[in-house]
């Protein structure tokens, strides 16, 4: 009897902390889109994915490109942001995308400094 | 007003027209936008080279990886092309981002040193200062590293097109030693074409 009431209680119960799990993950895992900024038409390039790692205490990035064409020219860089996400270490220069037509490939950065906690990649073009 | 008369004065204004369209407009710009005006070495060149470089010096192991920021100074950034290039500028830029980082500590360099000496003179030797403010003579710091480096260029161009290759180099020297305890290099391609 006690076992059935326990049983009752953790059905009811599990789905709420599956839910609040899910929430929870969402919130704390930004999307591909939320962290990339296209500032003008930059639809030739797919984000295909993004990692970072901390490597002592310093924030370490990749980011998966495929351009489709470069009939642009498209640039991009990174603006980086500290825990309260103030952006830190100032706006890095824009540098041109060297990816060739059709190809993909990795774009790698470093934080300036250790106060960097989070990041966005940012594209422009021409 | 007779009809000469009007004519003159339509064509004095009309020419006036013209010199106050061609005065220049002036705006300001982002000064972090890539720039392509011509195959010359120029801020988007000097930016990247900066920023790569001073990212990947943070993220070897001697410098990720110490307890305490190394001393470190800037030694001779060498131009080997055939263009002027302000090599200090790149230099400078590449301190000022370790800088900015606190992983880095940079002590003056042999170009400043000058200043250095003036200033401790100034304060020790002209009887101006008092003993408990002077900044002390011998009590500078040794740096433990030097950065040096040089920049290196191929030129290629036929009738239609000018392709630039820029290659930078830059090495972390222990000064005791003479071990190279870092070095990475950034290569640049620049195509002109008609």
């Amino acid at each position: 009897m006690i076992f059935k009431r326990i049983n009752m209680k953790l059905c009811k119960i599990f789905p709420i902390v599956i839910s609040a799990l899910l929430i929870s993950a969402c919130t704390s895992n930004p999307s591909i889109d939320d962290m990339t900024s296209r500032m003008r038409e930059t639809d030739e390039v797919k984000v295909l994915d993004m990692r970072s790692i901390l490597v002592n205490n310093q924030l370490k990035v990749d980011v998966s490109l495929q351009v489709k064409s470069t009939n642009k020219n498209i640039s991009y860089r990174f603006a980086w942001y500290d825990k309260n996400k103030f952006q830190v270490y100032g706006a890095e220069a824009w540098k041109p995308l060297t990816i060739g037509s059709g190809q993909s490939g990795n774009i790698q950065a470093f934080a300036p400094g250790p106060a960097a906690a989070s990041f966005k990649f940012e594209l422009t073009s021409d | 007003m007779s009809n000469k008369h009007f004519y003159l004065i339509s064509l004095v204004l009309f020419l006036g027209g013209c010199v106050a369209t061609t005065a220049p407009v002036v705006k300001y710009g982002d000064s972090k936008a890539v720039e392509t005006v011509n195959t010359d070495f120029g801020s988007t060149d000097m930016q990247q080279i900066a920023e790569t470089m001073s990212r990947s010096m943070l993220e070897s192991p001697l410098v990720l990886g110490a307890r305490q920021a190394p001393f470190v100074t800037v030694a001779d950034i060498k131009n080997k092309t055939s263009d002027y290039i302000d090599t200090r500028a790149i230099s400078n830029k590449i301190r000022s981002q370790l800088t900015r980082s606190g992983r880095v500590k940079f002590v003056v360099s042999i170009s400043e040193m000058q200043n250095q000496v003036d200033e401790l003179k100034r304060q020790n030797q002209s009887g101006l200062y008092s003993n408990q403010t002077a900044s002390n003579m011998g009590n500078m710091t040794g740096s433990k590293y030097r950065v040096e480096g040089s920049i290196s260029s191929i030129v290629k161009q036929n009738k239609n097109i000018k392709d630039v290759f820029y290659i930078f180099q830059l090495s972390l020297i222990n000064n005791e030693t003479g071990v190279l305890e870092w070095e990475d290099e950034k290569e640049i391609r620049k195509t002109a074409s008609r």
